[in-house]
């Protein structure tokens, strides 16, 4: 009995390892290519071992696209897109949680069914909708003579900012929270908004931080939304300026994989803060539904 | 009667921002793709009604019946495989025996984190066939070496390899919070009664999981109609429409070929076939409540 639990222990283990090792290494052969000098790879590129270690190559990528810019581009992109979801959605899922109201249950499942609608079903409209976009890029009152929010940071934030899904997360979490802990806020006369701010947002920071960090990713990951709405290269976020590369010759294997390793590295710092948030954010979704 | 008046004001302001969001991006863009979808649109100029032409067409179109082909293709091995294969890994990493248990979830989450732009970056360097490492490790094993996604009928499986690869740590993290919902007792008593290893799993653990595994199966075959971003960087559908998918070829009709109508009434078709899943998630959860 006890030779064959451990024999099971033992498979366990062996499988778990098998697939952390198929996990990693991609990334652990990315790296050791992009460590190698554009000539070695050439030569050598089934080789572990670069010759010489080529630490230039993270030097050499900065040259060759404007990294910084397209940094700057996904974090104002990614950054925009979570705050205006911080500030929109939250009161939306209180209001439908926590507040009786005419109509509540009709506009919320409303707001439901828009979760079934692919995005991609969206894409053409919304970008007719950026490009005559009243009264901004050159158009008129109308809608007509410019070119809208297309190829602006706005045309990247607003059209993805508000799902429904963040919406119902956020009703979802705050309808677990105990009833009594307006109430006594209430009796003491405070007004709805100083118990939404003060008493029910604080309480809903876990939800918070999950809403967040999924937005976050979400921008940050994207590439169709800003293949279709920028033109201009100096707006490119990380996801699209990472194609310079294709375009250039094939060869240069070792600095792509630097600047792909480069581009991922963002993600990863926010990972390693914040990792706990993540496993729940994707724990309470799973389970929430 | 007054205060509570004022509360349902209140109320409305608080959901106002969201509605107004959802209206403008998501509600108001769809009944113009649906109109859009009978109509022959080109952006410059006005669009002209055609019936039903543009569903005619795409239900007709080699092209696009080759992409229907191709995502049902791709489908059929990315979901089961990645649902299997995280149950299994969810399912080892609950097991009370196991240490590391965080350390192993880490590992299986950086692929998840890693955008699909820089996984496609760094599997073309992968599966790169005269210098990638797996037609070197093919090579050294004295095996005939593969063109991957070069092939015709090797791409779909190559691509469905890389999304699982990048996805399955999502589905993993999921399993883990449904199996730690299963009280522990139950094991025990089922052990009492001299149950063990696969008939507990048979007994206990699916049927107490369902609702969880039904979420990642539903949302697993929803994400895989909806592939793009790897096939427009690694394959642009290619080699001759071997890896062309139905979001691929709306994104070509729209943007590259500026046939709108068209490309909405495709959008449509695939409004429908996850409009079919969404509903039996719906019902089955429905069901269990």
């Amino acid at each position: 009995m006890g030779k064959s639990k451990n024999g099971m222990k033992l498979l366990v283990y062996v499988f778990l390892i098998f697939i952390a090792i198929l996990s990693l290494i991609p990334f652990l052969w990315s790296i050791d290519s992009s460590l190698k000098t554009v000539k070695y790879n050439y030569a050598h590129p089934l080789s572990w071992r670069p010759k010489p270690v080529a630490f230039g190559n993270y030097v050499k990528i900065f040259t060759m696209f404007s990294f910084g810019k397209n940094f700057t581009n996904s974090l104002i992109y990614a950054g925009g897109k979570t705050i205006l979801t911080l500030i929109i959605c939250p009161p939306a899922g209180y209001a439908f949680a926590r507040k009786k109201f005419k109509g509540r249950n009709v506009i919320f499942i409303l707001i439901l069914s828009l979760m079934m609608i692919p995005s991609q079903v969206l894409l053409i409209p919304t970008f007719l909708i950026l490009k005559n976009f009243p009264l901004v890029g050159g158009n008129n009152i109308l809608g007509v003579g410019g070119t809208g929010f297309l190829d602006t940071y706005w045309g990247l934030i607003l059209p993805t900012a508000v799902t429904p899904f963040n919406i119902f997360l956020m009703r979802q979490y705050f309808l677990t929270l105990p009833k009594s802990i307006e109430e006594s806020a209430r009796i003491d006369g405070a007004s709805e908004f100083r118990i939404y701010w003060q008493i029910a947002l604080p309480l809903a920071l876990p939800a918070l931080t999950a809403i967040s960090i999924f937005s976050f990713q979400g921008a940050w990951n994207d590439f169709i939304w800003p293949l279709i709405v920028l033109r201009s290269r100096n707006l490119q976020p990380l996801t699209l300026g990472l194609q310079v590369f294709q375009d250039e010759n094939f060869d240069l294997w070792p600095l792509l994989m630097a600047a792909t390793l480069v581009t991922t590295a963002p993600m990863l710092g926010i990972f390693a803060i914040f990792q706990k948030y993540f496993f729940r954010g994707v724990s309470f979704i799973g389970t929430s539904k | 009667m007054k205060p509570k008046t004022l509360g349902e004001k209140y109320s409305y302001t608080f959901i106002m921002p969201a509605l107004l969001m959802l209206f403008l991006f998501v509600a108001v863009p769809t009944i113009i793709a649906f109109f859009l979808s009978f109509t022959d649109y080109s952006i410059l100029g006005k669009p002209r009604f055609v019936g039903i032409q543009n569903y005619r067409f795409a239900l007709h179109d080699n092209v696009f019946r080759k992409a229907l082909f191709n995502t049902a293709y791709y489908a059929i091995l990315y979901v089961p495989i990645k649902v299997i294969l995280s149950f299994l890994i969810a399912l080892a990493l609950t097991q009370s025996f196991i240490n590391y248990k965080k350390t192993f979830m880490i590992f299986f989450y950086l692929p998840v984190l890693t955008s699909m732009t820089a996984s496609s970056m760094i599997w073309l360097w992968i599966y790169q066939p005269d210098m990638g490492i797996l037609n070197g490790i093919l090579s050294a094993l004295h095996l005939p070496r593969s063109q991957w996604i070069y092939g015709k009928s090797t791409v779909i499986p190559s691509i469905s390899t890389i999304t699982i690869w990048k996805d399955f740590g999502y589905d993993v993290v999921i399993f883990v919070a449904g199996l730690s919902g299963i009280p522990k007792e139950l094991y025990d008593a089922a052990k009492v009664d001299g149950a063990h290893g696969w008939s507990m799993v048979k007994n206990i653990t699916l049927p107490l999981l369902k609702t969880t595994s039904l979420f990642v199966i539903v949302t697993s075959i929803i994400a895989s109609f909806q592939v793009f971003t790897a096939i427009y960087i690694m394959t642009q559908g290619g080699p001759e429409n071997a890896s062309t998918t139905v979001v691929h070829q709306i994104y070509l009709n729209a943007f590259s070929y500026l046939k709108m109508g068209r490309a909405s009434a495709m959008s449509f078709v695939l409004f429908v076939i996850i409009l079919f899943f969404s509903l039996i998630q719906f019902k089955i959860i429905r069901v269990e409540e």
